[in-house]
């Protein structure tokens, strides 16, 4: 309750001491508004009648603007450079205590770490307006962090987002230190550099995790080789003994980890990032995975039974087949997905899909090379594939090289014209290929906007 | 010419052409819904707008009007260059609109604009709100927004402590 309402509260008492019933009300009413995060439930509550939308004009300067601007300044609908982005966040912050909370929110929702097709725009941004670069943040960065937040309690951290580069084993000790003071305001952590395959590195992940209270998404990033991790993943403990020791220490449960990043973990044991998945399964909604390299004893997750609230799935290239995510899977789901990305040998598996197609607004495709999909990029689109997809907003294809005869710009007007004609409601359209790049990301064929 | 009703949260309704109509995502989408479902082609569609009121809905037809021969711009049009296009968008007429309106009306108008999608208007306001901000010092945005600082004990010198953190790093 702020000091005004308290005043006015005080004032207001009767003879008994009791506050009178109205003014009662519209503090408590103040106060419920105030808890609102997303600017549409603050006008809602606005639609409901009269008192309501009385009580949020007299506060709407504190609440609603600030929820709108943190997303008009954080989403840059105004064209700012990152600099006065940067700027312009930071003085929103000063300007009152809901601004505050309301500015670090908005930031904190658009800078969720996640890998983009179409480039690394998101990852940018918070690093530049976060002004920390992340990367370099080892045991010598923690040290002077944490010597300087000895001065002040605040969240340091206006992003919400941490990401450590584990550069030595001594820095266990900082680290820990730096979650026992800040860990409560991390939403999203990254761990970089660091292979976790011991039960001691199981052990220190479980420490991890248990100081991070409020964590939305995990990234464990290990860049060693796929066939490294292969060896990792044989020399290491046995699935008896290892399940064992999970049972003995298992994971804290985090009630609000929503997103799973698992683009760089070669160097993490699969059962590692099954224990931890596992334990989360039912309350994800969002997993990204290249190539966990789960050993074949590793059972796969079923998605059908064990990811109820999944919106996301990311499988940008190969090694579909350990999330068990392969097209045979998802053909009977029903996941309310809002986005996937998935590898397919060629264009009639999409059809396959259809049952997943009616609530998806961004599907990336990448085609796969090799024999099998040799020859049968010259088949045409089906006109009514896109009555599948009555959503879709957003169709990304990447076509590996061998995925198709020939050069691919053959086929850029057949595609063009037929992915637009099959999928009505596509607002974007991007088309890719690996010979015009260095691999995702870079060999952007063309985009088309069409709305 | 083909008409569609649409009313506001408080009630009233506002009869407007489907072309007009269309140059919104969300009316454009509800009156293809409308056209699949129904059995009668000549039948009227009829949208209400549960979250907006009459006053805002009033001000966004207004604005489709005057922009009715505009080129649609698409939803992500900001997408792949972080650039907004709200300086180039931005007309006399424009100007002339949200001058007299106060920073309620333009937030109603921002919140109304993204639930109909109707991008031009929306990066017209948010840039008007946005204005407000950027080149200000905090105690004129607090004066610009009607505000005072909230902040307690050593809250205000702790955020700013924070702010140069991560300025500085």
């Amino acid at each position: 309750m702020d000091s005004d309402s308290q005043d006015k509260l005080a004032r207001s008492m009767d003879a008994k001491g009791e506050p009178h019933s109205a003014l009662m009300i519209d503090v408590i009413l103040k106060t419920v508004f105030r808890h609102l995060e997303k600017a549409e439930d603050v006008y809602a509550c606005k639609q409901v009648c009269q008192k309501w939308n009385d009580v949020i004009d007299s506060i709407k300067q504190d609440i609603l603007y600030p929820k709108v601007l943190a997303s008009v300044v954080v989403a840059n609908a105004v064209g700012l450079s990152f600099a006065e982005q940067r700027e312009t966040a930071l003085k929103m912050r000063q300007v009152s205590r809901q601004w505050k909370r309301d500015t670090d929110l908005g930031i904190a929702n658009f800078s969720k770490l996640k890998y983009e097709w179409n480039g690394t725009s998101d990852l940018l941004f918070f690093m530049e307006i976060l002004g920390f670069n992340p990367i370099s943040l080892g045991s010598e960065n923690i040290n002077r962090f944490l010597k300087e937040m000895e001065l002040w309690n605040g969240n340091p951290f206006v992003g919400r987002q941490l990401v450590v580069t584990w550069s030595e084993p001594s820095m266990k000790s900082s680290l820990m230190r730096l979650l026992d003071k800040v860990g409560g305001y991390v939403f999203n952590f990254t761990i970089r550099g660091k292979n976790f395959r011991t039960f001691p590195d199981y052990l220190l992940i479980r420490e991890i995790l248990a100081k991070l209270p409020n964590l939305q998404m995990l990234s464990l990033q290990c860049e060693c080789p796929p066939c490294c991790a292969q060896e990792f993943n044989k020399m290491q403990w046995n699935d008896e003994m290892f399940q064992r020791l999970v049972e003995q220490h298992p994971l804290k449960k985090l009630p609000n980890l929503r997103s799973y990043f698992g683009f760089f973990d070669w160097g993490v044991d699969a059962r590692l990032i099954k224990t931890i998945i596992q334990t989360h399964k039912l309350q994800l909604n969002e997993v990204t995975s290249r190539n966990w390299n789960f050993p074949l004893h590793v059972p796969a997750f079923d998605l059908k039974t064990e990811f109820p609230k999944l919106l996301e799935l990311h499988q940008a290239a190969e090694g579909f087949s350990h999330l068990s995510a392969s097209v045979n899977v998802l053909r009977p789901c029903n996941l309310p997905l809002r986005e996937l990305r998935i590898t397919l040998k060629d264009l009639s598996q999409l059809a396959d899909l259809k049952n997943l197609g009616s609530n998806l607004k961004r599907l990336a495709i990448c085609f796969l090379g090799g024999t099998k999909a040799r020859g049968k990029r010259n088949q045409k689109v089906d006109k009514r594939l896109g009555e599948n997809f009555p959503r879709l907003q957003s169709l990304s294809l990447f076509f590996e090289k061998g995925s198709y005869k020939g050069s691919f710009k053959r086929y850029k007007k057949q595609f063009t014209t037929d992915f637009i004609n099959a999928f009505p409601s596509l607002c974007k359209l991007e088309l890719w290929d690996e010979d015009s790049g260095l691999g995702l990301g870079a060999g952007c064929y063309k985009i088309i906007r069409l709305k | 010419m083909a008409l569609v009703r649409v009313i506001s949260s408080d009630g009233a309704a506002f009869l407007v052409s489907q072309r007009l109509a269309k140059r919104s995502g969300k009316l454009k989408t509800e009156i293809e819904t409308f056209r699949k479902s129904s059995d009668n082609s000549e039948a009227q569609p009829e949208i209400r707008i549960v979250t907006i009121r009459a006053e805002i809905l009033r001000l966004v037809l207004q604005w489709l009007q005057q922009h009715q021969n505009d080129p649609v711009l698409p939803a992500n049009q900001n997408e792949q260059d972080g650039r907004g296009d709200a300086e180039m968008g931005q007309s006399q007429w424009d100007r002339d609109f949200l001058a007299p309106m106060d920073l309620g009306i333009v937030m109603e108008l921002i919140l109304a604009a993204n639930h109909l999608e109707v991008k031009g208007l929306l990066d017209i306001t948010c840039k008007l709100v946005e204005s407000k901000i950027t080149g200000r010092t905090v105690d004129e945005i607090r004066t610009a927004f009607k505000l005072k600082s909230d902040f307690k004990g050593n809250e205000e010198e702790q955020t700013r402590l924070e702010n140069r953190w991560c300025v500085e790093n």
